[in-house]
């Protein structure tokens, strides 16, 4: 029974069942890391509120949903820095960019500025620690117009597990990239979270029949826990980024 | 608001968020420039003739059946307006493992020893341009490995030359590098419409909540009617004739 089971028309589950079990590649490959997405206030809030409460306040929350997805990261993040995985976050690119498309914040409350102002924060659950890489985007996709290449291939990262929001959004772009990049792409499904609950389970769907495996978070810690037991050495680092 | 493809998809949950939600500031649809991006419109995701998706897929696995023909015909109905009003029409379909010797995303190349010579042929027309859909003379035809029509391609190059700072996108899969080439062409900044009659999928769950996804975040998901009222409008308003009747 997968989340997304009750999205489907009977006309698709027909056509799963004629189709049969597809060839599915391998999860993993030999260097992974974690690409941890937009886990900042904006989505969050400032508690665990029901989503249709929060969305008062910060328009584009997503709820407990947030709140949930971020303790399992926290716990994925523990894990992975202690087998040794290099560990990328990316968020918002913020306005002293000067990337048009700048919101207007003349006609915002004081309060509105303010969470306005901390939206690009990262929630401390899921926050970068001193030598992870950390990058600003301007789209949806980790990809566009950041170095997250470079910082992969110096690691000789072949395989990427993918954390954040949203699963219909910036997660599902960015994976879409990886994929066409050629890496390996996991995804802990309670790591990742949405604001609509058919777009969550869907893009679920398609992300798992056509660009990476999305498995339980408790299935990816148990890999890197086999993996790391595996590394008899530290990494090697192919260039000091 | 007249009810959409994806509606009967959402949860109540998702419903009541949509009606709680601000409407997002109205955006404007299309710019001055359009130009049409169809994608992978060939022959094995449409077979040789119309049939029920549930068989076809016995012959042609990737196929989706009659919703492939449907829209095939609405992309040619498009086509056929946007070359009499000059805008400029752009294809992308697969560059085969044969030739370029990179795997095809999501597994290794096919086998092709082990097919049946019927296999085989239908292997081998798999990229074949369906003919309602095809590039004419002078228009851009590009091949990629990856679902975007933006990876790996020069695309960007070719719009840019044209000045274009509209894409009307049309082809399959909805979920798959419909989707895929809507989320970069909205990171490059174009505005994007989708016509909805012109694009399809194998799966309509997939179909509806990708539309619903790239309705909310990417683009405007419009009926092809009102796209070609457009382009009447725009051609018009270019060339300082009056208004045709519809094409």
């Amino acid at each position: 029974m997968h989340v997304w089971d009750s999205f489907l028309t009977e006309q698709d589950k027909a056509h799963l069942a004629i189709l049969g079990t597809r060839r599915r590649r391998e999860p993993f490959g030999v260097r992974p890391a974690v690409l941890n997405i937009d886990n900042y206030r904006w989505v969050a809030g400032d508690q665990p509120e029901p989503i249709l409460e929060q969305i008062k306040m910060w328009p584009s929350a997503m709820g407990y949903a947030a709140w949930d997805a971020l303790d399992h990261i926290a716990e994925l993040l523990v894990v992975a820095r202690g087998a040794g995985l290099p560990i990328a976050h990316v968020h918002g690119l913020p306005d002293s960019s000067g990337m048009p498309g700048r919101r207007e914040t003349a006609s915002m409350t004081p309060p509105a500025l303010d969470r306005y102002m901390r939206r690009n924060e990262f929630m401390p659950q899921a926050a970068p620690l001193p030598g992870e890489i950390v990058l600003e985007k301007s789209a949806a996709s980790a990809f566009f117009g950041t170095p997250l290449i470079a910082g992969l291939t110096a690691h000789g990262v072949d395989t990427l597990i993918i954390t954040g929001e949203s699963t219909s959004g910036c997660v599902r772009a960015s994976v879409m990239d990886a994929m066409s990049h050629c890496f390996k792409v996991v995804i802990p499904e309670e790591c990742v979270y949405d604001r609509h609950e058919a777009s969550h389970a869907i893009n679920l769907f398609d992300m798992h029949q056509k660009y990476a495996t999305v498995m339980p978070l408790a299935d990816v810690t148990a890999w890197i826990a086999e993996w790391s037991a595996t590394q008899t050495a530290p990494a090697p680092v192919l260039a000091t980024v | 608001m007249t009810e959409r493809v994806w509606d009967k998809f959402l949860t109540e949950q998702d419903k009541a968020h949509l009606s709680i939600r601000a409407p997002r500031p109205t955006k404007s649809i299309f710019g001055s420039k359009p130009a049409i991006l169809n994608i992978d419109n060939y022959r094995s995701v449409a077979g040789d003739e119309p049939m029920d998706i549930l068989e076809m897929i016995k012959t042609w696995p990737g196929a989706m059946g009659n919703s492939a023909w449907t829209a095939l015909d609405n992309i040619s109905d498009l086509l056929q307006t946007a070359r009499a009003a000059d805008i400029p029409v752009a294809h992308v379909h697969g560059l085969p493992f044969e030739e370029c010797a990179i795997n095809p995303w999501g597994g290794g190349p096919a086998n092709v020893a082990d097919m049946s010579p019927a296999e085989r042929d239908r292997y081998e027309r798999r990229f074949d341009f369906m003919p309602q859909a095809a590039p004419v003379e002078g228009e851009l035809v590009l091949r990629k490995t990856g679902p975007s029509a933006f990876f790996g391609t020069p695309l960007v190059a070719g719009l840019t030359a044209w000045d274009i700072d509209t894409l009307i996108i049309t082809g399959e899969s909805t979920s798959g590098c419909v989707r895929a080439s809507v989320v970069d062409a909205k990171a490059y900044r174009f505005n994007v419409v989708i016509a909805e009659e012109c694009v399809y999928d194998r799966h309509e769950a997939c179909h509806a909540v990708n539309l619903f996804d790239m309705h909310q975040k990417y683009a405007t998901v419009l009926p092809l009617s009102e796209i070609k009222e457009w382009i009447a409008e725009w051609s018009a308003a270019k060339t300082g004739l009056p208004l045709l009747a519809s094409v």
